[in-house]
């Protein structure tokens, strides 16, 4: 009889152990989807067709609400985005951009396409933007009628962006001024090399950029990489490297070379262009900036 | 008799030797095969592939209603009808809520996770979007966390974090009304829900927003 009810025990424990960790473990996942960032070059008058898949990776399934809005760079160039109601933004790329279905819910371990499509007005030109939202909600709150009652819904969204580029209309170009090359304030020892990007084309820019110091032989000292700076036409940024090392006092050749084309390649339809500037620095002892020459 | 004798050995040396033959080609056979897969084992190159599907979008959210120090699972923020305190005069609730976010992508896209609201309001006028914190922190693991940031609900709109800022972690973001105690000191701006503020139901939504 004990040793009956001892099993009974140990089973129940069990039991609850397995709901205990159930319970800890209950999270909504979101279905994956196979794209997240769309660029097309389209003709002007050109209508293009793509698909977008949804994968429920979950045991439940899932509802979603697709929507379109609009989203632009923030400006600093870090790549925060900032997003608005549909057709808000005069880059907006929702007026070209279809798709179905609207609401959809992918069943357990199953997949959904949404079909979309991409039509340019014959008198398109430069670029467009638009994300479409992937929605669900996750859970209603519940007020009570009584008294002082208070309840927050959670919803949770993916996005898909879409860079449209009208073919034959793109201008990708931009100006890179304002070089400072300066000791950290933040670590000692340490350079910071700085510029200045204004985005001067009709189209996104994504950077990719990389510095190198030069001696009167060719012998490079010091080489490093520019931060990516994210940008709409008339956007700006800073591009910042950093060198930790000590370098020899000396006259130098800065070298610095800037891919504006980084999201094309990204995207895998195309390269560059590429800005290459140069200046003449001269270091002092301990990595102090003496003099910087002209930006050319 | 003698010669029966004879015949027979004869016979049974012949099957000897047959057998014999038959082991040794068997032996051959095999050791022939042997070396060709031995050959074959040095010499053959086999092709192994695999394809690694993108992922990306990967967004799990998990909501959790904190009592004292009980975590239970939950799917939205309710915090329920508010009890008056005697003893500081203020409304509160029995429990405060925590949401963690977890991303999961291979794509190498740098992500970013943004928290967007529309005001805890009631119906007939007022919110209570100044009378609840919102606090942002990086998790590291179940009991490590750095703080990020406290702020009002009301001002909670666009609030993001990037990939390389939760690398190594994910974000938690707890939901607690205000509760006017200096050793836990509220979000700037935010003070605890007295008399002057109405009676009613409030409610509103945060979205969380994963954006490549």
């Amino acid at each position: 009889m004990s040793a009956r009810i001892r099993l009974i025990g140990i089973s129940l424990c069990l039991l609850s152990s397995i709901f205990v960790s159930s319970a800890q473990a209950e999270s909504n996942k979101l279905p994956f989807m196979n794209q997240s960032k769309i660029r097309v070059v389209v003709s002007p008058g050109e209508r293009v067709f793509g698909e977008i898949t949804l994968d429920n990776p979950t045991e439940e399934s899932k509802d979603m609400r697709l929507y379109l809005e609009d989203w632009y760079y923030i400006p600093g160039g870090s790549g925060a985005k900032e997003f608005l109601p549909a057709n808000t933004t005069p880059a907006s790329a929702c007026p070209w951009i279809t798709f179905s279905p609207a609401e959809v819910t992918i069943p357990p371990f199953g997949k959904q396409k949404i079909s979309y499509s991409i039509t340019a007005p014959k008198d398109a030109t430069g670029s467009r933007f638009a994300t479409l939202f992937f929605e669900t909600l996750i859970g209603r709150g519940a007020v009570e009628d009584s008294g002082r009652s208070a309840a927050l819904n959670v919803n949770v969204r993916v996005a898909t962006l879409f860079y449209v580029e009208v073919k034959g209309t793109i201008k990708r170009s931009a100006k890179i001024s304002n070089l400072k090359i300066e000791s950290s304030k933040e670590n000692k020892g340490t350079l910071d090399i700085g510029l200045d990007f204004e985005n001067t084309g009709n189209t996104d820019i994504t950077t990719s950029g990389s510095f190198s110091l030069m001696n009167d032989k060719g012998i490079v000292k010091a080489r490093g990489a520019f931060n990516s700076v994210y940008t709409f036409p008339g956007g700006t940024g800073t591009l910042l490297g950093v060198w930790k090392d000590k370098i020899p006092a000396g006259v130098y050749d800065l070298v610095i070379t800037v891919d504006l084309g980084k999201a094309l390649t990204d995207a895998g339809i195309g390269r560059g262009p590429v800005i290459t500037k140069e200046a003449s620095v001269t270091v002092g002892e301990n990595n102090q900036i003496v003099q910087i020459g002209q930006l050319q | 008799m003698f010669q029966n004798i004879n015949s027979k050995q004869k016979q049974l040396i012949k099957e000897e030797v047959k057998m014999k033959n038959i082991l040794i080609c068997m032996i051959f056979v095999v050791v022939a095969l042997c070396a060709t897969n031995a050959s074959a084992a040095t010499s053959q190159t086999v092709n192994v592939n695999a394809t690694v599907p993108t992922m990306t979008g990967g967004l799990s959210v998990t909501v959790s209603r904190v009592t004292g120090d009980v975590w239970t699972s939950a799917t939205a923020i309710s915090f329920g009808t508010l009890v008056w305190d005697t003893v500081n005069k203020i409304f509160l609730p029995s429990s405060y809520f925590a949401v963690d976010i977890g991303v999961t992508d291979n794509s190498g896209t740098a992500w970013t996770v943004t928290h967007t609201r529309t005001s805890l309001a009631r119906s007939a006028g007022g919110n209570l979007d100044n009378k609840v914190n919102v606090s942002f922190v990086k998790q590291t693991s179940s009991t490590a966390s750095t703080d990020l940031q406290k702020v009002s609900f009301g001002n909670s709109q666009s609030i993001g974090y990037t990939k390389a800022q939760l690398a190594g972690g994910w974000l938690r973001i707890y939901y607690g009304i205000g509760t006017g105690d200096p050793t836990k000191p509220d979000a700037p701006g935010v003070t605890p829900i007295g008399l002057d503020t109405a009676a009613g139901t409030y409610n509103g939504t945060v979205t969380i927003t994963l954006t490549p």
